[in-house]
């Protein structure tokens, strides 16, 4: 069911990111919503965030001249962490959800990066550390609660019985 | 099996897997699929930009102003198609100069021939520079063909499917441009690169080279990547330092990339491959 839902809201977030999002720049920086949207979803529901992650990066890539896959294997590894890191912290305080955001859009850009070179297009790692994942990251950790609001409501909206740990939640 | 080993080999395979697209795309394979994913999101991506540009321009114009707006938008654009003509010329003034001068003949450049895109998108990486066009195979775009717009270079075509394609622009951090400064009293060649921020760098010119801020730079033709004589920019800044081989200096684009809505590709001009002669050169 839920996945009817998450394919066209993954193509409609990457599509907005290539249209109108990258167009919105601040200090090189800008939102980067497919990644906010998968974040979000892997601390909702950490064992479906990996498929959202695959499959919004697959379209960030294909609206990307860069390597096919490798935005999949960069929000890959940022939602693995989300979700696992989530857990063990304080539930899903706002603070959490705002660290999350920075620390899943370090790790993302960081693979990025590390792909980007692996496939013989290397990028200065210190200038696009400073010049673009430090705003970047800004933004997200700004604007992860509007999304992770948003997307809580598709949550409840969709899951089935609440569990009996989330209603003592 | 602990959920956390699940969650684990659950994200091996999906990263497992967008390695297999990697080298799906590396091999050539992926283009077919391209060509029939890509459409119509190209499509989608068409009228939510117009959207995008349409909101933009409602919030940004004053209405009562909007006539003259229109008009000095054009006078702008006038302007700008009269400084890249004068650049041509003053260029093409001195080279059949010293061209008459030393072989007494006349050069001549065939014109080119233009197709105009609309930018649909861009690039969805933070660290990349790419435009997405709505024209691509079916209107005679091809691979390597150079994109400028009315104030000079933009880039170039790296990917095509039927109906859109991917620019590389001049400010990627992967893309480099042979380049010259135009008028320059002794040779100054050079390459341009881009920067992640969005700037472009002049490097590998020699020390006794001559370029100082202001001085226009344009494409030199060297590589056969680009026509010669296009307009990329102007230097800000000059770093040259005694201890080191070349200079190099800092160059404001004349394009605003950040603005890019119509441009031209030039479909008359094929780019020569001269990585074989260069790697023939390399071989001892």
């Amino acid at each position: 069911m839920i996945w009817i839902i998450a394919v066209p809201l993954l193509i409609l977030a990457a599509l907005l990111q290539s249209a109108v999002l990258t167009q919105i720049q601040i200090f090189g920086g800008s939102l980067g919503l497919p990644l906010l949207m998968v974040l979000c979803w892997s601390i909702l529901r950490p064992e479906e965030g990996l498929g959202w992650a695959a499959l919004g990066g697959l379209f960030s890539d294909l609206l990307s001249g860069g390597p096919l896959g490798s935005t999949s294997i960069a929000f890959t590894i940022a939602a693995l962490a989300a979700g696992q890191l989530q857990g063990r912290l304080w539930g899903r305080h706002p603070l959490i959800i705002m660290a999350l955001a920075l620390l899943g859009t370090g790790i993302s850009h960081l693979v990025s990066l590390a792909l980007l070179g692996f496939t013989g297009r290397p990028v200065d790692v210190g200038f696009a550390l400073a010049y673009v994942t430090l705003p970047t990251a800004f933004f997200n950790t700004l604007f992860v609660l509007p999304v992770y609001g948003l997307l809580s409501r598709l949550h409840y909206a969709t899951r089935g019985k609440p569990a009996v740990s989330e209603l003592e939640e | 099996m602990s959920e956390l080993r699940r969650r684990i080999l659950l994200a091996l395979a999906l990263i497992v897997g967008a390695i297999g697209l990697l080298f799906l795309q590396r091999s050539g394979y992926w283009a077919p699929i391209a060509g029939l994913i890509q459409p119509p999101l190209v499509g989608v991506q068409r009228s939510f930009s117009r959207a995008y540009y349409d909101f933009r321009d409602f919030l940004t114009a004053p209405r009562s102003l909007a006539q003259l707006q229109a008009r000095n938008a054009q006078l702008e654009a006038e302007v700008a198609q009269l400084e890249a003509q004068v650049v041509t010329l003053r260029e093409q003034t001195a080279q059949l100069d010293v061209l008459s001068a030393l072989l007494g003949f006349a050069r001549e450049q065939p014109a080119s021939r233009y197709i105009t895109a609309q930018v649909v998108g861009r690039d969805t990486n933070p660290f990349l520079r790419y435009l997405i066009l709505d024209q691509g195979s079916d209107s005679g775009v091809q691979r390597g063909m150079p994109v400028v717009s009315q104030n000079g270079l933009v880039g170039r075509i790296s990917e095509v499917t039927a109906s859109a394609s991917k620019v590389q622009l001049i400010i990627d951090p992967q893309s480099s441009v042979n380049a010259k400064i135009q008028g320059a009293a002794t040779p100054a060649e050079g390459i341009v690169t881009g920067q992640p921020t969005g700037e472009l760098v002049l490097t590998f010119v020699p020390q006794d080279a001559t370029m100082k801020a202001g001085d226009l730079v344009v494409t030199s033709g060297l590589g056969g990547g680009f026509p010669p004589d296009i307009l990329i920019g102007q230097i800000i800044s000059v770093h040259k330092r005694d201890y080191e081989l070349y200079q190099t200096a800092t160059i404001q684009p004349r394009n605003d990339f950040s603005s890019l809505e119509i441009l031209l590709i030039i479909v008359n001009f094929q780019p020569i491959n001269v990585q074989p002669l260069e790697s023939g050169v390399s071989t001892p």
